[in-house]
Order: structure tokens, then sequence, then C-alpha cells
């Protein structure tokens, strides 16, 4: 009779001890999208217009290519700067850059790494912030939703710089941001 | 000349000595007025066919233009290898 609860508990024993040893090992921390690595980027903003003189106004030197390659495709004579920015992003970052006063752009950047070693921006948002009203919206009214200039996506080499632009078609003026993903 | 023509048109008339009768009269009368009716019969065919394309064709030319006011994407690169994205938004805006 002894043997046979033996035989029993260990008949019982074994499966659960087994399932003890099986047991799901706790799932590692999602990994972040870019591996948890800062990655720089240099954002300048650019304000081109098909009137005035042709120029090139108050650029930094590693632009100065991207300006003159696109110079033959975009149909506008000038170029001014109207601001720039470092943006040092772990997956997702964002900066606050000044347009025409007293305009001001929020630039919002989200990347990841692949495996061919391009970086895949895959949120790149210029977002023209909401000016405060001189006075206060009436009861009931509801603010003006904020709006994106420019909403795009593309992948990037390190040390490329990408001409990321807007406008209408026609349009005499057009807003451009040089997007340079700086080698570490 | 002219007296040659007319008397070699008189010999050789098909209907030379040949007499109309009351019968070939009649149905020759008849034979007229259907082919006036038909002929007006066209002409009101015509105009109404005239009407409907007119109609087709300024239905046509005044439909309501439909704008697309969605933005549009393109991407190309320079000669130099300088990729531009470029935003063609109608509502854009500094």
């Amino acid at each position: 009779m002894k043997r046979l609860l033996l035989l029993l508990m260990i008949t019982i024993a074994l499966p659960l001890a087994a399932s003890d040893n099986e047991a799901p090992v706790a799932p590692e921390a999602t990994p972040k999208a870019s591996g948890g690595a800062n990655q720089l980027f240099q954002v300048i903003l650019l304000r081109g217009t098909t009137t005035g003189n042709s120029e090139i106004v108050g650029l930094p030197k590693n632009a100065e290519k991207a300006i003159r390659d696109m110079r033959d495709f975009l149909p506008f004579k000038s170029y001014r700067l109207l601001d720039s920015a470092l943006l040092r992003v772990q997956d997702l970052g964002k900066a606050r850059l000044s347009g025409i006063p007293p305009q001001q752009y929020e630039v919002r950047v989200a990347y990841r790494a692949m495996p061919n070693g391009k970086l895949s921006i895959w949120e790149f948002k210029i977002v023209a912030m909401k000016l405060p009203g001189a006075t206060p919206l009436p009861a009931g009214v509801a603010p003006e939703a904020e709006h994106a200039v420019i909403d795009t996506s593309f992948t990037v080499d390190l040390g490329e710089t990408i001409v990321v632009g807007s406008s209408r078609l026609g349009g005499e003026q057009a807003l451009i941001v040089l997007f340079t993903a700086l080698p570490k | 000349m002219n007296d040659q023509i007319e008397t070699l048109l008189r010999e050789h008339d098909p209907a030379s000595g040949k007499m109309l009768t009351t019968f070939d009269r009649a149905h020759i009368l008849h034979a007229a007025a259907a082919s006036r009716g038909n002929a007006r019969q066209m002409k009101v065919m015509v105009a109404f066919a005239t009407t409907l394309l007119l109609l087709i064709v300024s239905a046509f030319v005044l439909r309501p233009q439909h704008h697309d006011e969605t933005p549009r994407q393109v991407q190309y690169a320079t000669p130099g290898g300088t990729r531009i994205v470029w935003t063609l938004d109608p509502k854009f805006r500094m």
C-alpha cells in the first residue's frame, strides 16, 4: 500500500516538477527601436521664395551642397535661413524652431536603425505652433487644431542631407528643411 | 445650238407619247405628300438629337469641379545625389 502511495505521489509530483523547470522565462524588456542609442540630427529651416534676388543667406557650409543640388530642381531664387537646431534623438525627439516672426515650428523626429545601416525616419513632422491670441477665445469656441506643414517619412544614411520641403503647386514660397543625420 | 439640244431632248424623252393617267397622278401626289411628311419627321428628329447633344455637352462642361485638396508627396534625387522629399499642399501656408 505504501509503495502504491509512493508511486502515486511520484506520478503527481513529476509533472509538477517538470512544469516548474519549464516555466516560461520572463520576457525581456522590449528593445528600443533605435537600440537605445542616441543619434544626432541637424535640422536647418529655410524659406524659399520665387521673388527677390537670387541668393543663399546664412547657410552653414555643410548645407551648401544640398542647396546647390536642389536649386536646379526647385523654382525658388532666394533661400534664407530661418533657424537651425541640433537634435539628439533616442527613438523620438522634438525641437522648437523659429519661422518668420512670430511663427514658430516644432520639428518632431522618430527614427530606428535598420539592419543595412540606414536610419528609418518613420516620423518627420514640422508642426506650425499655434500663436497665442491677443484676445481670449469666447466661451464654447475651440482653439484651432495644430496642423503639420510637413508630415512624411523616409530613410537616410549617416552623413546624408535630405531636403524636405512643402509648398503649393506653383506657390511663391516654400518651407524647406535640410535634415542631416550626423555621423557618430 | 440650243435648238439642237431641245430637239435631242425631245427625241429621247422616255415619257414622250405617254399619257399620265388619273391613277398615276394620284399615286405620284400621294408619294410626294408622304415624302414631305418624312422630311418633317426627319427635321424634328435632327432638332431633338441636336438639343439632346447640347444638353449632354452643357452638363459635361458645367459639371461641378471637385478640386483635390489632398497634399501630394514626391520624392526624387538630384544628379548630385541629394534626395528631395517634397509635399505639394494646396492649403500650404508658412
